[in-house]
């Protein structure tokens, strides 16, 4: 295809786009982010992972000394797995970075998910914790990959994975709210994309999303009554007597 | 203008092309022989395991059986919910002995929903079908079964 | 398309009481007196905003989709997408089903992409469970989703043509993406719900011909790609009608979260493969073409560009095509140790990615798919905003929604 066309292409094989592009992103196989893993980690495991980068992700993952690959002698409590430490680290790091923005209280728990860096924060101030990390510099998460929620039976946890598309950080954000009137600030005035997943998480979990500019259901019907994704949850027409036999499927 | 005639030589070209279309149904097409369509069953084969229904995502199949003198299960009822079925193949993969199988049976279309309850006498009516029409994908029974009757394992 | 004046309470298929274009309208249409007897000045003549009801059984919004467009005249004041008639619960069924068994029902979300979506779940699955998948099935999957993607993107093609009034590039699209079908349902037995991947590797190697027929396949696709630009690309009557319209900015494609070919348009270079490399996709040489001005002709010629690039990773995943098993080794019944995982592939849409709670059970806790389709449309709204009328199918075909995955 020639001509005069207003599409541009930047043919850049892959090892030269390492170069160019910013670094990967962790994905969940993928490195942790190079230097900030042999930074903060200090995890020597990490480091030797790094240069195999350019090799697949997947192989990567699987050379790389994760304790299931180890197979460590049982009975003796698993060694810490770097990729989790990375991801710890680098969340303790975004912790402190955040700090000075937020009210004494607002984070309650710093770990990982997998691998990736994990803030657990307080309802009150989960708006202004993305508003932070959206202008924070060298993080400025300013991409909402995942928004969903879980029912955990005790209470109900909102989840939110944001991405730089800059410096290819992904941290996961979660907060936690009572299954009783549930209720959680929304974040649409930071993400306006955060829109359609909280009305959805209002229509399947029946959290309100305080400050949300049109909360009402999307996937079912106004009329519906129940929260689908609740596990406690249970289909009318499995409990009505129903002819399974008949029209009803 | 330009564009547009450009665009229209295409259409042009087209004019003297062979049709890739199909006169279905005078003209079936020829279907591979991974082919997911309608089940078909082998009943000498069952062992009664219950795999099929238990990995069915659906829960469509519903099957029974009793056990003979010499301590054999025989397949008694086996029955296949074509309303929820959704040919995922899941059953077949699982079977142990090959014993429930796809057909090429693509036409799903019926008039009342009670002819899309198939049993046991229909699926293999369907395998027979399928034997007959393809008969060098179907590896005989002796293959299969060792001289015996006895389940050739390999 | 079924015309509804204001102020009624008959809207077809759904009561609406409390959206937002219902309650909007009402006080515009008290708001206006009757009309003066005896010829009005102009300034006198009754505007009325008018409730146009589209879909939600219209050929147009490809399935389900139901838009309640006030329009001030020709103008398109709000638009309002409804959703959900096709909601099946894909999310609260894979609750109760192994992870085997959720592969079949992924098939039935981005029905164009059904390869994708298999790959998306399998992969979100090994990477919980640490699994290594054997080359050979890993290089057969991204030659099938590769093949995907462009069998995705010419019903793009052909369905945006269509309608934007143009018929014959449908049939072609449909002549072309036949061949592609029909090599799937050699390897895999079906034509649309492939069910093909699974945990660890595939279902099927590689029937004897098949790989020979998609080296063929290749260079025809070439030749094919170049009569579509040909056909359509220099078109006159298709510029006018999409260039410039439909035109949204970097920084609002990622407030929104617009993933994929919408994302792409507006000369951000962000594509999974590359960004957040999965599979083997780091192996082999491809480009991300990107557009400029992030309007409707930007996302129809980068649909095009994909294509091409798709057949570079086709030819390339042929040539390094290794020998050896395309199941890994599995356990018997899967099951995914307790925590969080999450994994976003790039689908034929956008971003589409899978979020699994795992209790350590068989069975998923809770799994959430982050649908392309569902977080694209949500710019829709905008987009139309101030828009003619005539736009509204241009710009709504351009977002390339499948309205199985919105509503999954």
């Amino acid at each position: 295809m020639t001509e005069d066309r207003t599409q541009k292409t930047e043919s850049s094989p892959p090892s030269s786009e390492a170069a160019v592009m910013p670094p990967a992103a962790p994905g969940m196989t993928g490195p942790p982010d190079a230097a900030s893993a042999a930074s903060t980690a200090g995890s020597t495991a990490s480091a030797d992972a790094a240069p195999e980068k350019a090799s697949s992700a997947k192989t990567s993952a699987a050379t790389s000394p994760s304790p299931a690959k180890a197979a460590p002698p049982k009975k003796a409590p698993p060694p810490p797995n770097p990729w989790v430490e990375a991801a710890k680290a680098k969340a303790e790091e975004l912790a402190q970075a955040l700090a000075s923005q937020l009210p004494n209280g607002w984070l309650e728990e710093v770990g990982a998910v997998h691998h990736q860096p994990m803030l657990r924060v307080r309802k009150q101030h989960f708006p202004a914790v993305f508003r932070a990390a959206h202008a924070l510099p060298s993080w400025e998460l300013d991409y909402l990959v995942c928004y969903t929620a879980t029912d955990y039976k005790e209470h109900l946890e909102v989840v939110a994975y944001v991405e730089s598309t800059k410096f290819g950080h992904m941290v996961c954000i979660k907060t936690r709210t009572e299954r009783e009137a549930a209720s959680v600030p929304s974040i649409v005035s930071v993400h306006p994309g955060a829109n359609w997943e909280e009305r959805e998480m209002f229509d399947l979990f029946g959290i309100e999303f305080t400050g949300h500019p049109d909360l009402r259901r999307i996937m079912m019907w106004d009329e519906y009554v129940g929260h689908p994704l609740r596990k406690d949850f249970v289909d009318p027409s499995l409990t009505e007597e129903v002819n399974r036999d008949g029209a009803d499927s | 203008m330009l564009g547009f005639l450009k665009g229209l030589s295409v259409t042009m070209g087209q004019l003297p092309k062979k049709k890739v279309t199909l006169q279905y149904p005078e003209v079936m097409p020829e279907l591979p022989d991974r082919f997911r369509g309608v089940h078909r069953f082998i009943p000498d084969l069952c062992i009664v395991c219950n795999q099929c229904a238990r990995i069915c995502p659906t829960d469509c199949i519903t099957l029974s059986g009793t056990r003979d003198e010499n301590r054999k299960m025989h397949i008694d009822t086996f029955d296949i919910n074509f309303e929820i079925c959704i040919l995922c193949d899941l059953c077949v993969e699982v079977c142990p002995t090959d014993a429930i199988l796809m057909s090429d049976t693509f036409e799903l279309a019926v008039e009342s929903r009670d002819h899309l309850k198939l049993d046991m006498q229909w699926l293999t009516e369907s395998e027979e079908e399928y034997e007959e029409k393809y008969p060098d994908r179907v590896p005989s029974l002796d293959a299969v079964l060792g001289e015996d009757g006895a389940e050739v394992t390999e | 398309m079924a015309l509804i004046p204001n102020g009624t309470d008959r809207e077809p298929m759904r009561s609406e009481k409390g959206s937002a274009a219902a309650q909007n309208s009402a006080p515009a249409a008290q708001g206006h007196a009757p009309m003066p007897y005896g010829g009005p000045a102009v300034d006198d003549i009754r505007m009325e905003e008018m409730l146009l009801n589209v879909g939600p059984q219209h050929p147009s919004t490809h399935g389900v989709l139901r838009l309640l467009v006030r329009a001030r005249g020709e103008t398109i004041v709000e638009a309002d997408p409804v959703i959900g008639y096709l909601h099946r619960g894909t999310e609260k069924l894979a609750e109760n089903l192994q992870y085997t068994q959720i592969i079949p029902y992924t098939d039935r979300l981005d029905y164009l992409a059904s390869m994708i979506n298999n790959y998306a779940l399998c992969h979100t699955v090994e990477t919980a469970i640490d699994l290594e998948v054997p080359e050979r099935a890993e290089h057969l999957r991204v030659l099938v989703m590769e093949m995907q993607r462009i069998a995705s993107h010419l019903l793009f093609i052909g369905a945006y043509l269509l309608d934007l009034g143009a018929m014959s590039p449908f049939l072609y699209a449909f002549q072309e993406r036949e061949r592609i079908v029909q090599l799937f349902n050699r390897i895999c037995g079906a034509r649309l719900t492939y069910n093909y991947m699974r945990i660890g590797g595939v279902k099927y190697d590689a029937p004897e011909g098949w790989l020979d027929d998609v080296r063929d396949f290749v260079p025809w696709m070439k030749g094919k790609l170049e009569m579509y630009d040909r056909l359509i690309t220099g078109n006159e009557i298709f510029l006018n009608r999409v260039r410039g319209i439909g035109v949204f900015d970097t920084k609002t494609a990622l407030a929104y979260g617009i993933s994929g070919v919408n994302l792409r348009s507006t000369g951000m270079r962000w594509d999974l493969r590359r960004n957040r490399p999965y599979s083997i996709y780091d192996r082999f040489e491809f480009d991300i073409p990107v557009g400029q001005h992030g309007d409707c002709f930007d996302r129809y010629y980068l649909h095009l560009l994909e294509m091409e690039q798709s057949l570079r990773i086709i030819e390339q995943v042929l040539a390094q095509m290794p020998d050896g098993p395309v199941l890994g080794k599995v356990p018997k019944i899967i099951r995914v140790p307790a925590g969080e995982y999450y994994c976003g592939v790039e689908g034929a849409r956008g971003e589409l990615g899978f979020y699994i709670v795992a209790d350590g059970k068989d069975k998923p806790y809770r799994l959430k798919i982050r649908k392309p389709s569902f977080v694209n449309l949500q710019l829709l709204p905008e987009l139309l905003r101030g828009q003619s009328l005539s736009n509204l199918i241009a710009i709504l075909g351009a977002v390339d929604i499948v309205l199985g995955e919105v509503d999954a």
